[in-house]
């Protein structure tokens, strides 16, 4: 099941909201669970029981480690990760390493094993080491009941597409919460920009880049590259960002205060900055479990710096198990390693910097969504030297019409330009005023009526 | 207190979402819901352990077809779109130019890149020998009828990007070789069409918003036809003839119109009602126009006409508007659709037709000719 999806909007939220709001309070956690189980099984009807059984195990370690101390302690807490590592392992990436030792030993002696991915295996296995973790540290307390580490690991608002909240920063909300009419009022107004940002931008400038990068790469000239590279940069951010929107507002009209996940992130100076707003759970994860672990940058330039390829390699592999995303990965931590000397610089020439780093951004995006690395080398090439690929391409109504222009400008402008230019007498006087309620009722009917005309499906003449 | 307001604003909002499907309750036996889909809406699925697995989407699908205020919903995206953005809501309709709108599977024919090959051509020609031989040890006439792509005749008004490659189009290029290599008795009035056009250029032959010709178009494209197998309708200066808005099938629509979601919003285009072409009495055995098993299935048309041939016309929908002349024109005249449940070579047997007309509208191709392949 999808935010964007009719029976999300019209079937299952009404529905969980309207008993959530009726039923006893003690009763509320239950209810958000099975509500979430229903979430995850609706599109993964016989993996929701290994969900179920990544709550379990991370449970009982969960309490094992807080039942113990010295060697034991770290014996269940090593026991947990590989159990978890393990099954994202063999879910995300058994055909990725199969087919890599395949390719070095240059034959196919290892089978390659054909494993459909878990709808949010990467989120929710994530949440449950991080949890694990904290009890080991002593950050949080093991979850008293199991039913509040499920809730924890399923809640339905961030499970499926982050953000990755620590348990810490939501245990007491899963004990006690309370629900206003503001909370409702804001958290819907914040899901309503989410679905907006979806549907109405993200949707539409999809359909020009899956049409741009449909084409083979040889009838793809300079004008035809921007605009595809473009078109993802904003396609990407609003989908997730709009994605982490709803989620966000989706926990706030439940009660509970999720952090924040991008914070206009095409306004970064630097690459650094970027992953201090991009994503920022996924970048608070790693930093908090992986990179301060390894030292961070307390042993030294050279460790720093490995711990920094660490981190990057990392997050690529991440985001999917094939060499292009490490490489993106690694494209963003390599220009992080050289940003190094010259942060002082790039706070001082602000524009500048902002340029610079939405141009690397926007190259990294083309090597992430290109359907191989030497495709997205090539792609960046025709950006770059448009003189050795003169304009032989497609005619640019082939893949763009007035509402993907009109809705690339709102793009623009959403990403932190109207943000940075209206006064903020201007903004404070339309947040929650009856004039933004408006504007917001028009974006849900306007979304609403897009995902209605997905679901019409006319035939010339009635078929019999 | 002024922030306050947007809060309760926003709050009422949600109630009335939650509430959605009450509204609807209330609101929707006064809400007038054409199928223009032409499908059948899915069915509730029951929820059992034999489809455990593919409930979640079955149910979908239902529900996509049930939203509360869908049809409203889509109307208004649609009309953004449409009006707004210029855009085509629909894969297969292109938007022309003065409101004309276009089927996107003609688009290969008018820009006339999908030519056959000499391999394709022979075989073309050899089905229709075939078919044709069939007939002729029967005693019955054979005669193909081609009726032209809207794009063909209304060209003019496809958008500028479509490039035309110069040459014969891929019909064209069929017609001139069944010519040239066969007898066979083929009728495409193309050229005839175009100089109607130029001579009445205050007449409009085929919809705006449906892919078919009008009662109009049919009239002037049944001309040809009529002439080859010796059959004269009345001059057009002796014709009356009015404007009405109706489009050849009332069950369907303007089939374009309705692809692309907006058949409330358009829903005004000319067809005419013409009297004189003929002084027969006809009746009509069954109507297509307003009863889709006619169209799908068969009819019969009976006149006192002078002509007492009986008139077998396989066709599809483009027969539709040559209905009124061609019964007017023949004692008998047996319509069914080469496609229908009905069609078959026992039933063209037990019929036992003086004349076989073949319809086939120009995009449809030749898959079908060779009597071979059609039901027993």
């Amino acid at each position: 099941m999808v935010f964007s999806s009719a029976v999300f909007l019209f079937i299952f939220l009404p529905i969980v909201f309207g008993l959530n709001f009726v039923i006893k309070k003690e009763y509320s956690n239950g209810l958000l669970l099975v509500a979430s189980l229903i979430f995850y099984a609706w599109g993964e009807p016989y993996r929701v029981f290994l969900m179920l059984a990544v709550i379990l195990i991370n449970w009982i370690v969960g309490r094992l480690i807080g039942a113990h101390e010295g060697n034991k302690k770290r014996i269940f807490l090593v026991i947990g990760i590989v159990c978890d590592l393990a099954i994202l392992g063999y879910y995300k990436y058994a055909g990725f390493f199969a087919s890599l030792i395949n390719r070095i030993i240059g034959e196919d002696i290892v089978l390659v094993p054909s494993i459909a991915l878990p709808i949010g295996i990467s989120f929710f296995t994530f949440q449950a080491i991080s949890y694990i973790v904290d009890v080991y540290r002593g950050d949080t307390e093991p979850a008293p009941k199991l039913v509040n580490m499920a809730l924890y690991i399923s809640f339905f608002p961030q499970l499926i597409a982050g953000p990755i909240v620590k348990y810490r920063d939501i245990n007491k909300q899963i004990e006690e919460r309370e629900i206003t009419w503001i909370k409702v009022s804001r958290g819907f107004r914040r899901f309503i920009y989410g679905l907006a940002k979806k549907v109405l931008i993200s949707n539409v400038l999809g359909l020009c880049v899956d049409t741009i990068y449909s084409y083979d790469i040889s009838l793809i000239d300079c004008r035809t590259a921007w605009i595809g590279a473009l078109a993802y940069t904003f396609q990407i951010y609003y989908d997730f960002s709009g994605y982490s929107d709803m989620a966000i507002g989706l926990g706030q009209m439940f009660g509970f205060r999720i952090q924040e996940n991008f914070n206009y992130p095409y306004l970064s100076k630097s690459i650094t900055e970027f992953w201090r707003r991009w994503h920022i759970s996924l970048g608070s994860w790693f930093r908090e479990y992986v990179y301060i672990p390894l030292g961070g940058n307390r042993k030294g330039k050279i460790r720093r710096y490995i711990n920094l390829f660490i981190v990057f390699f990392l997050t690529g592999l991440w985001h999917g198990a094939d060499f292009s995303f490490v490489l993106w990965g690694l494209f963003h931590g390599f220009f992080s390693m050289i940003e190094r000397k010259s942060l002082n610089v790039l706070n001082r020439f602000k524009i500048v910097s902002v340029v610079y780093c939405f141009i690397i951004v926007n190259f990294g995006w083309v090597l992430f969504r290109a359907d191989n690395t030497l495709t997205g080398i090539r792609y960046i090439a025709r950006m770059v030297m448009p003189w050795r690929h003169p304009d032989i391409g497609i005619p640019t109504w082939n893949y763009m019409d007035y509402k993907t222009l009109f809705v690339g400008i709102c793009a623009v402008l959403g990403m932190g330009i109207l943000k940075v230019f209206v006064p903020e007498k201007i903004s404070s006087a339309w947040k929650e005023s009856s004039l933004e309620a408006m504007y917001c009722l028009i974006l849900l009917i306007l979304s609403l009526a897009s995902i209605a005309s997905n679901t019409y499906n006319p035939f010339i003449y009635f078929s019999f | 207190m002024h922030s306050k307001i947007g809060n309760r604003i926003m709050l009422i909002i949600f109630i009335a979402f939650c509430f959605i499907w009450v509204m609807w309750f209330f609101v929707e036996p006064y809400v007038v819901t054409d199928n223009n889909e032409n499908r059948e809406k899915s069915a509730r699925p029951s929820l059992a352990m034999s489809n455990y697995a593919e409930y979640p989407s079955q149910y979908e699908e239902y529900l996509n077809d049930t939203l509360p205020f869908r049809e409203w919903f889509i109307s208004l995206n649609n009309k953004i779109d449409f009006y707004i953005f210029k855009k085509s809501t629909s894969d297969s309709v292109i938007l022309g130019k003065e409101d004309w709108l276009f089927l996107k599977d003609t688009l290969a024919d008018y820009q006339r890149n999908n030519l056959y090959s000499e391999q394709e051509l022979a075989q073309i020609a050899a089905d229709v020998q075939t078919t044709q031989k069939y007939f002729e040890d029967q005693g019955i006439e054979f005669i193909i009828f081609i009726g032209p792509n809207k794009s063909s005749i209304y060209g003019e008004n496809m958008p500028e990007k479509y490039e035309v490659n110069s040459g014969a189009s891929r019909t064209e290029q069929v017609v001139d070789y069944l010519t040239r290599t066969t007898d066979v008795r083929i009728i495409y009035p193309e050229m005839e069409l175009r100089q109607v056009k130029e001579e009445y250029p205050d007449l409009q032959l085929y919809f705006k918003l449906d892919t078919h010709w009008n009662y109009m178009g049919g009239y002037w494209g049944t001309k040809p036809l009529l002439r080859e197998l010796g059959v004269e309708l009345e001059d057009f200066a002796e014709i009356q003839y009015r404007e009405i808005n109706e489009p050849d099938f009332i069950w369907n629509g303007y089939d374009l119109a309705n692809m692309l979601g907006l058949a409330d919003a358009l829903n005004q285009d000319i067809n005419y009602e013409l009297e004189g072409y003929s002084s027969a009495d006809v009746t009509y055995y069954g109507n297509p126009r307003d009863n889709i098993d006619y169209f799908n299935g068969m009819f019969r048309v009976s006149s006192n006409a002078e002509d007492q041939r009986k008139v077998f016309l396989a066709r599809d929908s483009f027969g539709q508007a040559m209905i009124p002349y061609l019964g007017a024109s023949f004692k008998e005249v047996v319509s069914v659709h080469r496609e229908g449940f009905k069609f078959s070579k026992t039933l063209v047997e037990n019929e036992n037709p003086n004349v076989f007309i073949y319809e086939m509208v120009e995009r449809s191709g030749w898959d079908l000719i060779n009597y071979i392949s059609w039901p027993e």
